[in-house]
């Protein structure tokens, strides 16, 4: 059997954490609690302190194993692995994608939908298709519904969206459910009269952008290769301050601007203050690509970024860890709802498991006009969480992502079952740095523990 | 002397609620990252 790790030290800043995988809790060691720890997590009997510490570090090494030994006691440390026997909720469908236009207005060097068009012919989606899907939807036992208005770029459809977005309001409505509304957009036609209308639809947005202008133009393009950096950064930032805290803006970087911290830092000197900057996933041979040997600066980059968020306000998608309300272990260890909870429908209503796979004839499960025709495809998705992958479950970071990206994780290794290795190390990278902000935070607000030796360190580092 | 400090001590409370009222992984906000642990349960908040 399988030896899951259960437990994660790291060092930064002056910091050694440590989190119990199983439960999530968080300790600040001092050295010398990090260097007692292998040996108790090793079983060892206490007795090997003798010889493994110096006579002048003896006592507190004896001390500090106490306090660890506490710790595990009380079922903050060495806990056991849960097991999850179901998917929270049985498993219902509870979130769509609406492609409603497979066709964009970008061409963006980067997309993954071959510049909205999936492959396929450019097209939207008409109001009966969007129907029938949100009446898919809605048949489902869930009570709480998620459809997200996506493309290509949905604002060129933005009539089917106004539409759309009254019916399933009124469904909800009518059903006692509650329905929550976003929309994806490139922003390049997003001119007054349209960000009136996207106010009045009280919905959240995503606006992508990535970053300073000569970053941006060099993926963000118009059709001829044509710039797109001014006309979008004047409509975000025309809409920005009515949207309040419903927005992120959405970044992608590349190889081409590994130093990310950069664009953030720039959106922050435009007074935007919601972001998510995600790594680009293309082939290896790209000139875009992030490859292995580029994990160390990217590293560097997201201990910057924890850095930048301690000194500014402002809200990155991925450090946003909420110990007091985040999801229960059930949810965390079934990962990525693509086929089961979650469901892409492309403009000639064709069903598939997420956004991603949109376009490919294998992953279609259905058609929302004529129903299911490849069940046994829910089936493939269904037990995709971390128990059934086996890199997951020597992986500590497991109950922060849930398995990773299916859609990836096919593209990169043809298997469902196999992770996109680049992305656990990224993802790994960022948990860390995430987990980092979130105790220095903690420690910042909390001046009660003035004897602990890392606390003193804390101090010099501020 | 304190040689470690607890700053936050796990959700063994919450760990098996699976109520399933909770969004699914990918959301807009990155669409290309699932990240569980980047999400709140909804029958909590």
């Amino acid at each position: 059997m399988t030896q899951r790790p259960n437990y994660h030290l790291f060092s930064h800043g002056g910091l050694n954490i440590l989190l119990d995988v199983p439960t999530g809790a968080v300790h600040v060691l001092d050295d010398i609690a990090a260097r007692v720890l292998p040996y108790l997590a090793a079983g060892h009997e206490r007795e090997v302190l003798q010889t493994e510490f110096s006579a002048a570090e003896i006592a507190e090494a004896q001390l500090a194993w106490e306090q660890l030994q506490q710790l595990a006691d009380q079922g903050m440390l060495f806990n056991p692995e849960p097991h999850f026997n179901q998917r929270p909720g049985g498993g219902q469908l509870k979130a769509l994608c609406l492609h409603v236009a497979h066709d964009c207005d970008l061409r963006c060097r980067y997309c993954f939908a071959s510049t909205g068009s999936f492959g396929g012919t450019r097209s939207i989606m008409d109001f009966a298709t969007a129907k029938a899907a949100v009446d898919m939807l809605f048949s489902s036992s869930a009570r709480v519904y998620e459809i997200d208005f996506f493309g290509g770029e949905p604002l060129l459809n933005l009539d089917v969206v106004e539409e759309t977005a009254a019916y399933a309001r009124q469904q909800a409505q009518a059903l006692g459910k509650r329905v929550n509304l976003t929309l994806t957009t490139n922003g390049y036609s997003m001119n007054q009269k349209v960000r009136d209308r996207l106010v009045a639809l009280n919905l959240d947005i995503i606006l992508s952008h990535d970053g300073r202008e000569a970053v941006h133009n060099a993926t963000r393009v118009r059709p001829g290769g044509l710039p797109s950096y001014q006309e979008i950064t004047r409509n975000i930032l025309a809409l920005e301050p009515r949207l309040g805290e419903r927005y992120y803006v959405r970044g992608t970087y590349t190889a081409f601007n590994m130093d990310f911290v950069q664009d953030i830092r720039h959106w922050l000197d435009l007074g935007l203050r919601r972001f998510s900057m995600e790594p680009v996933v293309l082939p290896a041979g790209s000139e875009m690509a992030i490859t292995e040997k580029d994990l160390p600066r990217l590293q560097e980059q997201y201990w910057e970024l924890a850095e930048l968020a301690l000194e500014k306000p402002f809200t990155y998608f991925h450090f946003n860890i909420d110990w007091e309300r985040g999801q229960c272990g059930a949810r965390r260890a079934s990962g990525c709802g693509a086929g089961v909870e979650y469901a892409a429908v492309a403009p000639d209503g064709g069903i598939f498991p997420c956004h991603q796979f949109v376009g490919q004839d294998r992953w279609q499960i259905g058609n929302v006009h004529t129903g299911i025709s490849n069940a046994s495809l829910r089936e493939q998705f269904l037990n995709l969480g971390i128990e059934n992958k086996p890199v997951c479950q020597k992986c500590w970071a497991r109950f922060h992502c849930g398995g990773g990206c299916h859609a990836n994780a096919w593209w990169t290794n043809s298997s469902l079952e196999k992770p996109y290795e680049l992305g656990c190390q990224l993802l790994k990278m960022r948990t860390e740095a995430a987990i980092y902000l979130k105790v220095k935070q903690a420690l910042s607000q909390n001046s009660s523990e003035g004897d602990f030796h890392g606390k003193k360190e804390y101090k010099q580092a501020q | 002397m304190k040689h470690v400090v607890t700053v936050y001590s796990g959700e063994k409370s919450t760990a098996s609620k699976a109520c399933g009222q909770c969004a699914t992984s990918c959301q807009s906000a990155c669409k290309t990252s699932c990240t569980v642990g980047n999400q709140v349960c909804v029958n909590k908040g």
